[in-house]
């Protein structure tokens, strides 16, 4: 750092000294008394320690000098003030990891792209318009496809690089003597191409592994499949494994944070789409041309747009419809549907984020919460310049003493600025630590995503809050520089009160952040809280589901309905249980068999939506207790012995009646699922049972329910009303069945109090972070008033002596503490309210059973800010009431 | 309360880079040290020109780092140690340099004002 040898400080001081001496040698030579010459000397040589100081600062290590010394300096202030310290830190700590945490998982639900080469470049097909499946068929826009339509279209056109279809099935993975569900990704063979992702290990599958249906038994573990399950042993390559009770060979592993094409579900294995028959219970579905369930990604060409893909595709698409309904097996429809079908669109959309469910699910709430967050944030800056601010005219006399000692201005300012930049490293360092714990928190209710944080987002808090801190810091600082040192020493009030009007105002913003935040909390809460107490219709206490997938386990077809049989027997005689009921499809997950239907009540009717429709044993509405209000529940009427498809026997919900068959008897009356014009409805509703909610948490829909004896569905989710706490008859659930058959997987056995808090995970997360955030502004608030009532109580303490001095009460006094904190808070709900309802009609839809004006949330928010306005003026009040009115008077 | 402060209000306060001129100047008759420098300048300018004994040592300083001038500690006349200043080679090409331009400067300014005349600085 130093290239030449560099002039001693002491050297300069000889020099200096040596100046003086001639001076006063000449001056006595020109007849100057000896005893005035050296006083003479000093004062034509001016000030001698500026000079000297002036020499010491152009040595090129001042900067990293002065660093350490007012770092030093700084450290030595923060010790003094322990408790403002610990609030800058822990606020800017708090508005760093919250930020950090939030905002990566927003970031990974709404706009992180896919770890894959050129995410960019991938586009998403969409089908938009009719799709006619077998007999039924649905209007809209959708992201499946038929399978078929992904083979022709990635020979026939020319707009796209590389195409790829992927799909998702639940397998059962043995290892060792216990099996365990596993998502799967079944994906073409050009997926891993398309995408560019390289193995960990062995290799992918490619186009070769994916020729002939059912040809291909691989897999590709993911890396945490390897990692956890084969205890990360590269020689799992080239082993076998059983999948759904059937031998696979592991050919590879795929790298490590690769979680296929949808953030919402982390596949723990890849299989080729050939072998999609193994995966899905028997049904391949690859050539059928009925059926969509396949996602198809595609790369553009160099130079091609999204718009233009679309333009070149369409007329192609167009011809593609025309041909589908000339193919043998084409179902009847009407002309509206073939007009339909026939101006179906292939929409071109962004596919770097891959498909996502979840995206759907969580867009608004993250929103939410990233609006929160930035609350809280903003709230924490605040409380950070004002503590800052606070800090900086506590110190004022000494820093006009030094100023008036020569410091320059910049000296002072900068020195604020590194005790500044300190208390932001410190907070940093803390959020830094504090953030992987509120992802971590927030993914108790978002499971499916991934912890990892994100580097971008921290860099980018720490770089905002730093800057607010060291902004906060300076911008007092060279406030007070400017005030001149004489009006500060003197310690006259009108050289602070500029700076404290500003105080009141942050103070002011404090109380409107907080009680936005507050009454927010009070909304969601509330919402959870209508949400649980409704249920979904039936009493969920002592109520455990667990779902079974026989074929899954090595079962055929065939073999699944006695055992499913036995199944329901076998738990239904267990003493702890007092009824079982069996569904084809889990309730409450949000999804389920929806279709259109056709009604037959003298007119026909086409019911204009697809429809939740279910199919279960009796007793299945026994179990949930939800009674049959006219006709009858299923029984022995219901059951084939053999085992095929053919619906009998409906019972539909109230709701459904309401709807479809207000004005005639619904019992005895027909439908038929579909909605071509051949389809003949001929299956009898046989009961009425009361409505309950099951797709949709906040509302009934018509609902129909078949007699699962007379479908072919090979597995489902049994409902066990129990006499005993779940823990107990879960046990001895588990004990029956394996009495039944052990090679028969338990699957996701829960009470259906878990099944409905899992279904209001974004319900539960918001009232919980909320209701969190709403705790911490409220804090902040407290700790902002504190430090300007505090600081207003000293600033009046000589008022106040005069106050007490004539007479005035004690009490008195300190109530206009409280006061001057009560006109702050009012002001604030001034602001605040209008702002929360505003807010409130935004988040309208995430709402239930609460209005965004909910006048005693409203009220009970109020009520806690005037709470912590008394709370935080009861110290300052006090200290006014208690003083010494002599001493006050004598204070400055 | 000295000579120096009644005569105070005569003098010109040395403006900005003048300085440096006038201590290149001083040194072309031999070296000097600080002291030495500010007397010198006072005295040749008739004590016009007021030099602040202690902004002189910072101005030194610089021009040392330009290496204009070079420092030696010697023993005064009057046997006082002291740090005696000596110009260098580029130090003189500065003071023919600035001496230029400052007549140049003092020249137009005269001009401006209109004292333009055959007795004026050339």
């Amino acid at each position: 750092m130093i290239r030449r040898t560099e002039r001693l400080d002491d050297d300069f001081s000889e020099e200096v000294e040596a100046h003086l001496r001639l001076e006063a040698d000449q001056l006595i030579e020109e007849g100057m008394a000896p005893e005035d010459a050296m006083d003479a000397a000093r004062r034509a040589f001016g000030n001698v320690t500026q000079t000297r100081e002036r020499f010491y600062e152009s040595n090129r290590r001042m900067w990293l000098e002065n660093l350490l010394r007012d770092g030093r300096y700084a450290l030595r202030q923060m010790r003094r003030s322990p408790i403002s310290t610990a609030t800058i830190v822990m606020s800017l700590a708090l508005g760093i990891g919250l930020n950090t945490g939030i905002f990566s998982l927003a970031d990974q639900t709404l706009v992180r792209a896919l770890p894959v080469r050129a995410p960019e470049e991938l586009v998403q097909l969409h089908w938009n318009g009719r799709f006619v499946g077998a007999g039924m068929g649905s209007v809209g826009s959708g992201s499946l496809v038929p399978y078929p339509l992904y083979a022709d279209l990635r020979q026939a056109n020319d707009v796209f690089v590389d195409m790829l279809a992927r799909t998702t099935a639940e397998v059962h993975l043995r290892i060792g003597d216990r099996s365990e569900a596993v998502p799967a990704e079944l994906v073409s063979g050009s997926y891993f191409s398309a995408l560019g992702i390289q193995p960990a290990h062995g290799r992918l599958i490619g186009e070769a592994d994916d020729l002939y249906e059912d040809a291909h038994p691989v897999v590709v573990l993911s890396y945490d499949t390897w990692r956890l399950r084969f205890g990360a042993d590269p020689e799992v390559v080239g082993t076998q494994l059983r999948m759904n009770d059937l031998p696979m060979t592991v050919i590879g592993v795929a790298p490590q944070g690769f979680r296929g094409t949808d953030w919402s579900m982390a596949p723990g294995l890849w299989i080729p789409m050939a072998m999609k028959a193994r995966a899905t219970r028997g049904w391949s579905g690859v050539d059928e041309r009925r059926a969509r369930f396949a996602h198809v990604f595609a790369r553009l060409a160099p130079d091609v747009s999204r718009e233009d893909a679309a333009a070149q595709l369409q007329p192609w698409f167009t011809s593609y419809l025309r041909a589908d309904t000339e193919r043998e097996g084409w179902p009847a429809v009407t002309e509206g549907q073939m007009a339909e079908y026939l101006a179906s669109k292939l929409d071109v959309r962004p596919g770097s984020q891959g498909q996502s469910r979840l995206q759907r699910d969580v867009q608004q709430p993250m929103l939410i919460l990233m609006v929160a967050t930035g609350l809280i944030f903003l709230l924490a800056c605040l409380n950070v310049a004002n503590l800052s601010f606070a800090r900086v005219v506590a110190g004022r006399r000494a820093t006009a003493l030094r100023s008036a000692l020569g410091a320059s201005r910049w000296r002072i300012v900068g020195e604020q600025l590194i005790e500044s930049g300190l208390l932001a490293a410190m907070g940093c360092a803390l959020g830094a630590a504090l953030a992987p714990v509120v992802s971590r928190g927030v993914l108790t209710f978002l499971e499916r995503l991934d912890a990892t944080l994100d580097g971008r987002m921290l860099l980018f808090a720490v770089a905002i809050t730093g800057l607010t801190t060291i902004l906060s810091g300076a911008a007092p600082a060279l406030y007070v520089a400017s005030v001149r040192p004489v009006n500060a020493l003197k310690q006259q009030t009108s050289a602070t009160a500029a700076g404290f009007t500003l105080r009141k105002t942050l103070v002011v913003g404090q109380f409107v952040l907080a009680l936005i935040l507050l009454i927010g909390a009070g909304l969601f809460s509330r919402t959870l809280g209508s949400l649980r107490q409704q249920g979904p219709g039936y009493s969920t206490t002592n109520l455990m589901m667990f779902s079974v997938q026989p074929m899954n386990d090595g079962f055929e077809r065939e073999g699944t309905k006695p055992l499913l049989r036995e199944l329901v027997a076998a738990v239904e005689s267990l003493p702890e249980v007092e009824q079982a009921g069996l569904a084809a499809f889990e309730m409450l997950t949000g999804g389920g068999w929806n279709n259109p239907m056709t009604v037959d009540v003298g007119e026909r009717i086409v019911t204009d939506r697809s429809h939740p429709m279910n199919a279960v044993s009796e007793g299945f509405f026994e179990s949930l207790g939800t009674p049959i209000v006219k006709g009858r529940d299923f029984d022995e009427r219901d059951h084939f012995e053999e085992f095929h498809w053919d619906l009998r026997s409906v019972i539909v919900n109230e709701a459904f009646v309401e709807r479809y068959l207000s004005n005639t008897e619904p019992i005895g009356a027909r439908l038929a699922i579909g909605n071509g014009p051949d389809v003949v409805p001929e299956i009898v509703i046989v009961g009425v049972v009361q409505s309950f909610r099951d797709t949709r948490i906040r509302e009934t829909r018509p609902q129909a329910f078949f007699s699962l004896w007379e479908t072919r569905f090979s597995g489902g989710t049994f409902y066990v009303r129990t006499r005993t706490p779940s823990e107990v008859a879960g046990r001895s659930i588990r004990a029956a069945v394996a009495k039944v058959d052990p090679t028969v997987t338990v699957l996701s056995m829960r009470t259906l109090d878990d099944q409905l808090d899992r279904m209001l995970s974004n319900e539960r997360m918001l009232a919980t972070l909320a209701g969190a955030f709403a705790v911490l502004a409220t804090l902040l608030a407290m700790i902002g008033l504190y430090a300007v009532l505090s600081f207003s109580a000293e600033r009046r303490t000589k008022e106040m002596g005069i106050r007490l001095a004539l007479g005035a009460q004690r009490w008195a006094a300190g109530g206009l503490i409280v006061r001057e904190a009560m006109v702050l808070a009012v002001i604030g709900f001034a602001i605040a309210l209008p702002a929360a309802l505003a807010l409130g009609r935004l988040v309208e839809s995430q709402l239930f059973g609460v209005q965004p004006l909910d006048v005693p949330k409203f009220a009970g928010a109020v009520a806690v800010l005037m709470l912590v306005c008394l709370i935080a003026s009861v110290l300052p009040a006090r200290k006014v009431g208690t003083m010494d009115p002599l001493k006050a008077l004598r204070s400055e | 309360m000295t000579t120096q402060d009644a005569s105070n209000s005569d003098r010109i306060a040395l403006l900005q880079g003048t300085l440096d001129v006038l201590i290149l100047r001083t040194l072309v008759f031999g070296h000097q040290h600080g002291q030495g420098i500010a007397r010198a300048i006072q005295q040749s300018s008739d004590d016009v020109l007021l030099v602040d004994h202690g902004s002189l040592y910072p101005a030194l300083q610089r021009l040392e780092k330009k290496g204009w001038i070079v420092a030696e500690w010697g023993v005064s006349a009057n046997n006082r140690r002291a740090r005696f200043y000596e110009l260098t080679v580029l130090g003189r090409e500065q003071l023919a340099r600035e001496t230029h331009q400052w007549c140049r400067l003092a020249s137009a300014m005269a001009r401006v004002l209109g004292l333009d005349g055959a007795e004026t600085v050339r």
